[in-house]
């Protein structure tokens, strides 16, 4: 198998140490505090303008 | 307007996850350290650390945090011919040198606080937090960023990994890349 085949990835183990790690940043997720900044019906109307055509 | 910008960054921090939200503070520590990816984390700590108490002296980082001299006399030597830092002898007693953060250094450390509350305290729980998960003694802002970029892209090939972590010679990215897999931090498969 050569280098250039492998495919690359973090263990569980390591995934949820780096969520902790991430979790020091912060003490609610990103879309919490804008939850709770703004209210959750206004961070959906940002995500998803009304006008966006939804595809078929 | 500042009530749009509130928005502005609402939305952002709404559209960012939290493995990609430590991204871009690594991102801001790369641009604090002179846009140097190969600087140790703990360089990026003492950084903080004398951010987070302008005027501050050598023995007070030291004693903050828990560094030897001679690692501590490097990184500082490091960081004031980069000129993130200014130093000053006191007035009271013209031995005691105090330094402050400066110019691009401070200016892209408050962006990286801005990801962690404004709090000093969260970025430096975060780096140690980092420092923690590598066996290496000395992981960099470059290892942290490929493990990070992993984790937020699930598996990739190399070059997908390369591509979206710091620009530098290849050989030093693939030694990186080694070395977090000797570690145990990151597992290779074949691709299928």
């Amino acid at each position: 198998m050569g280098q250039a085949d492998k495919r690359y990835g973090v263990t569980p183990d390591v995934f949820a140490s780096l969520m902790l790690s991430a979790n020091t940043l912060g003490g609610t997720s990103a879309s919490g505090k804008a939850k709770a900044a703004f209210g959750a019906q206004q961070v959906v109307d940002m995500a998803a303008p009304s006008n966006e055509v939804s595809p078929k | 307007m500042p009530q749009k910008a509130g928005l502005k960054g609402a939305h952002s921090a709404a559209s960012t996850s939290p493995i990609q939200k430590m991204g871009l503070v690594l991102d801001h520590l790369v641009a604090a350290l002179g846009g140097d990816p190969s600087s140790p984390l703990r360089r990026a700590q003492i950084l903080v650390d004398i951010d987070a108490h302008p005027d501050t002296t050598q023995t007070e980082v030291m004693d903050r945090l828990n560094l030897n001299k001679s690692t501590m006399s490097r990184e500082i030597e490091w960081l004031y011919d980069h000129g993130c830092l200014i130093r000053q002898s006191g007035q009271q007693d013209g031995r005691v040198i105090h330094m402050s953060t400066c110019g691009y250094s401070k200016k892209n450390l408050e962006f990286a606080l801005y990801h962690s509350e404004r709090s000093h305290k969260n970025l430096q729980k975060f780096l140690e937090s980092l420092i923690t998960m590598f066996t290496d003694p000395k992981p960099t802002l470059r290892d942290a960023k490929l493990l990070v970029t992993a984790a937020d892209l699930g598996e990739a090939s190399r070059q997908e990994l390369f591509s979206r972590s710091y620009q530098g010679p290849l050989t030093t990215n693939v030694r990186a890349l080694e070395r977090l897999v000797e570690q145990g931090l990151i597992d290779t498969k074949a691709s299928e």
